[in-house]
């Protein structure tokens, strides 16, 4: 019988198994699909993991160069030299603001909850302090406006607007209009820590699992987390089988994990309802290509034109319907496999994501491609379009929604997931979540992970 | 002696602007014994709080129309109701749908989970549980309305002593309680509302009072606040939300005037003011608009929007850099019009006819969700909402006065207008009429036989508001009610008591803190910080 056990071999469960294993822990950990690091798999543009992480699993950074921006005819790389005179300033701000909130990623919200001590709120609120003044008020002014006007103020460029605010708009369910989309520019800086290639990410963390001693199970889904009287006592897989343990950490989200995987009658109402109010409304759609012949400007890529066409696509997902312009769109270029990311394809669309619906998303994301890069059309075999709904089906994630829960200021810090939920334990005895739907959360991390684990050590 | 306001006898305070808040300072200055001038452009005071008759025998409330959040303690300190003041409660919350009878919001609880009940026994049932949850959060907010904001980034003791006061309160909610405040602050009306109800009809009116005077959607993040307000209504005491002055708003402006001038303030009406006299980076007076005479005194106070008062009275000469920049970063898109009709007789709403209770409140016209979040889609991209929300009011049937036997005023507060048409907000005289048919248009879907029944409109559209009262790009709040433009940052971080850069300048008005609607908090509290300061 193992120590612990681990649902779901997504990078923040792979990050979760490796830290307790290399603590003494015996670990299992069981991963529905064939193929390891989850979302991992889905997710490029801008997406990081941890330093301490990275570090921790001696993970190496990979330098896949610049983001160039193409849109409004133009091409512009994203390496800080643009020639916007507000770029420089506006740049130098966020580095020292997201250096300091970096350091509170690496450790627990704070706790908010009643009987809280008040010692770690005051301390997390002095070393926000060390901001200075300046800084501070600036923050508190900026964070809650929206990013299309704070940007604004310092820049007039926008192709380079957009191509800067594009990224921090992912799984946020909010367009450049939306207030509090600044807060979400500022947070992804401070997730920004190193970079490396997610899509090989999720087999690189299975090897470090797997070479520290963590028993891997791939191919087998968990069916139920079984509870007796409060207290977990194991899992039962797709298969039958049933693994017993008295720890089981959770890193296939919180809204699954504790509306699925439980049966209801052991999760308390109250409980029941944090899960079901936790937003996880996808707008994630990758198309996969192989293209041969064109010369790509480089390995990464936004395609957009200006703030408002972000926001137009928005106004698409906000009323559940097919592209009406022609979607910004983010490209990863591996040799000949091309992948393309629509944030902009709506989980709840509107008469459901049939073979017609897809059809007509393939061809909108064509169209803009074919704007940004000519000849690309003839140039593509599609080997694969993933809509939200197929993300879910394929992934095991509620709403497709890569971050396990939308990535609003209700949604975060110590409200991620909610709560009474965000220090990663449960009011179900053994049972802890650790994925980015719990704290720090966002994209490829890796910390939701590494705290969870941190947590049950702590225990 | 010379006269009052030379430069040997200068007045205590002149107060620049004689709205509702410009008043409200006045009159305790003026209680508290000190000299008082009040300064006002038109030829009426009350600023956006204003009664007219613009066609014989009718009475507009030309700009706001319902009062909510008149503080308690400035009726009580002003004997406003001794001044004339009647407030009567509004009856109901009407919301029509096209082809359907829609739904009633009563005082009376029963009547009104008999209403949702046709939509959700589950939303009836969850109703009134809600009404308790967010009434025990507006207890938690009220004191924030009733004084200054402590600023977090002071390291004055007293600040700190305030702020660690309220986050003690905060804990002392109880976690279910404070998760609620979270949320309510940081998510969109909708989401919030999400959270508690499934009925879409239901979940729609309650969402718009999140967007009064906001650009932006009922699906805005942090548009969930605003419903706080609706559980925070004081009239007389009562919990309940929303009142209507008899007379029109301009009757509380009068009841103030009234109250400012029996404690000895002097009002002067059509006395534009050019700007403020500075001297030495201190404020000694104004300089009027018509003849250039300069009137003197030791305090200055604006109870016009921040940009006016600082861009147009004061100029960025006499500030400090960083102060002007953030003072043109303050965000004042209008977003709202209005539109106020004389009607030759009552017309029926087709599908509850009649003019009973259900009218004799505010009617919204909000018949879902993805309605209001298109009319919001047109504003966006620099256009009026061709079906817009409209929170309409009668009102003609809560005051016989307002209008002659039998004959009726509509009162509709229009959304989306907004001030940056795409063509330019210069262009809005040329669209106005256009903005005044797609008002009509829309309610006569619910009211098949108004059109034949208008004797009389006025539209006013954003530009308008700007033109006519001074509000800077229409903005009916001074100032949009963002989180980032709340507390202790209204209207720019570290300058949200009623103090400004100028020395002997003060703020008074709906951009300063707790900021707008028919409140008169920052009118009270700036002259109570004056006099506290020692300045008057």
């Amino acid at each position: 019988m193992p120590d612990v056990i681990v649902v779901g071999g997504g990078h923040n469960g792979l990050v979760a198994a490796a830290t307790l294993r290399k603590a003494g822990r015996s670990v299992v950990l069981v991963e529905a699909r064939e193929r390891f690091g989850g979302v991992a798999d889905l997710l490029f543009d801008g997406s990081t993991l941890s330093g301490e992480v990275a570090k921790t699993l001696g993970v190496a950074p990979d330098d896949r160069g610049d983001v160039v921006a193409l849109g409004a005819g133009r091409t512009l790389t994203l390496n800080g030299s643009a020639d916007d005179p507000g770029y420089a300033t506006w740049q130098a701000w966020v580095t020292r603001v997201s250096t300091i909130l970096a350091s509170q990623l690496d450790q627990p919200a704070p706790d908010i909850s009643k009987t809280a001590p008040v010692w770690p709120l005051a301390k997390t609120g002095l070393a926000v302090r060390k901001l200075g003044k300046k800084d501070m008020m600036e923050l508190l002014r900026s964070a809650p406006s929206c990013v299309d006007d704070w940007l604004s103020e310092h820049m007039t460029d926008g192709l380079l607007k957009a191509a800067l605010m594009a990224p921090a708009l992912h799984g946020t369910w909010m367009g450049p209009r939306s207030p509090t989309s600044a807060a979400s520019l500022v947070l992804r800086a401070a997730m920004q820590q190193a970079t490396c290639s997610p899509r090989m990410l999720g087999e690189q963390l299975k090897t470090t699992a797997a070479g520290v001693g963590v028993e891997i199970v791939g191919g087998q889904a968990v069916q139920r987390i079984r509870v007796d009287e409060g207290r977990v006592t194991g899992v039962e897989l797709a298969n039958g089988d049933a693994i017993d343990a008295s720890t089981v950490l959770s890193a296939v989200g919180p809204r699954k994990t504790l509306l699925d995987l439980l049966d209801p009658r052991m999760v308390p109402g109250k409980l029941a309802h944090q899960a079901r109010v936790i937003r996880v409304r996808g707008t994630l759609a990758q198309l996969r290509l192989e293209v041969s012949g064109i010369d790509w400007p480089a390995r990464r890529l936004r395609i957009v034109n200006d703030p408002m066409h972000l926001e137009r696509a928005f106004d698409d997902v906000k009323f559940r319907r097919l592209p009406t312009v022609p979607p910004p769109l983010e490209v990863e270029v591996d040799g000949a496999s091309v992948r393309v990311n629509c944030w902009s394809a709506p989980y709840e669309l509107d008469g459901g994501w049939t073979e017609d619906a897809r059809a007509a998303l393939q061809d909108a994301m064509f169209d803009s491609l074919e704007t940004a890069l000519p000849g690309v059309r003839d140039a593509a075999t599609v080997t694969e379009l993933l809509t939200p709904a197929d993300i879910e089906d394929q992934f095991g994630i509620d709403g497709g929604h890569p971050m396990h829960g939308e990535l609003a200021l209700d949604q975060l810090g110590p409200m991620r997931p909610s709560m009474q939920l965000s220090r990663y334990g449960t009011q179900i005895e053994g049972l802890w979540l650790g994925c980015s739907g719990v704290h720090p959360g966002g994209g490829i991390s890796g910390r939701s992970g590494l705290l969870a684990a941190k947590a049950i050590l702590g225990r | 002696m010379s006269t009052l306001g030379s430069t040997s006898n200068p007045y205590d305070a002149i107060i620049i602007g004689g709205g509702h808040n410009g008043l409200t300072c006045a009159a305790y200055l003026a209680k508290a014994g000190r000299k008082v001038l009040v300064l006002e452009r038109r030829h009426i005071v009350g600023g956006a709080a204003v009664s007219e008759s613009l066609y014989p025998g009718f009475t507009y409330s030309v700009c706001s129309y319902v009062v909510s959040l008149l503080r308690p303690w400035i009726m009580r300190d002003l004997e406003l109701v001794k001044h004339g003041l009647k407030i009567v409660p509004l009856e109901c919350s009407y919301t029509p749908q096209p082809d359907d009878i829609g739904l009633c919001r009563w005082p009376d609880p029963d009547k009104t989970r008999r209403e949702i009940a046709r939509l959700s026994p589950r939303d009836a049932d969850i109703y009134p549980e809600f009404g308790r949850a967010v009434g025990r959060l507006s207890r938690f907010v009220k004191p924030f309305i009733d004084s200054p904001a402590p600023d977090p980034l002071s390291l004055n003791p007293k600040d700190l002593w305030q702020l660690l006061g309220m986050g003690k309160a905060f804990r002392e909610l109880g976690d279910d309680l404070t998760a609620l405040q979270f949320k309510l602050t940081t998510m969109s009306g909708v989401d919030f509302l999400r959270e508690w109800f499934e009925s879409d009809q239901l979940i729609a009116p309650m969402s718009c009072s999140g967007i009064i005077g906001t650009f932006l959607g009922v699906k805005s993040p942090g548009t969930a606040y605003v419903l706080l307000h609706h559980y925070m209504g004081e009239i007389d005491g009562s919990s309940r939300a929303w009142g209507f002055p008899v007379g029109g708003t301009g009757a509380i402006s009068e009841a103030i005037a009234s109250s400012a001038r029996s404690f000895g303030a002097e009002i002067r009406c059509s006395a534009a003011v050019e700007r403020v006299l500075i001297k030495n980076g201190k404020a000694t007076g104004v300089v009027l608009q018509d003849g250039g005479d300069e009137l003197h005194a030791r305090q200055v106070v604006s109870g016009c929007e921040p940009r006016l008062t600082f861009n147009k009275f004061v100029g960025a000469e006499h500030l400090p850099s960083e102060f002007a920049t953030q003072v043109n970063r303050y965000k004042c898109r209008g977003s709202s019009g209005k539109v106020n009709i004389a009607l030759d007789r009552w017309v029926d709403f087709k599908h509850r006819p009649g003019d009973g209770m259900h009218v004799r409140g505010d009617i919204a016209i909000a018949p879902s969700t993805d309605y209001l979040e298109r009319a919001y889609g047109d504003a966006k991209y620099g256009d009026f909402s061709k079906r817009p929300y409209i929170n309409l009011v009668f009102p003609s049937l809560l005051d016989r006065g307002m209008a002659p036997p039998g004959k009726h005023v509509m009162s509709c507060f229009v959304q989306y207008a907004p001030y940056d048409l795409a063509e330019g907000p210069e262009h809005w005289p040329e669209k106005r009429e256009a903005f005044g048919d797609a008002v009509v248009d829309t309610l006569a879907e619910y009211m098949p036989g108004l059109k034949d029944a208008i004797l009389h409109r006025q539209v006013l559209t954003p530009w308008d508001l700007e033109q006519d009262f001074g509000l800077t790009e229409g903005n009916i709040f001074h100032g949009e009610l963002g989180l980032e433009q709340l507390l202790f940052q209204r209207p720019v971080a570290g300058w949200a008591r009623y103090k400004t850069p100028v020395r002997n300048l003060w703020l008074c008005g709906s951009g300063a803190h707790p900021g707008g609607g028919i409140m008169g908090a920052p009118g009270g509290l700036a002259a109570k910080e004056m006099l506290k300061a020692g300045a008057v």
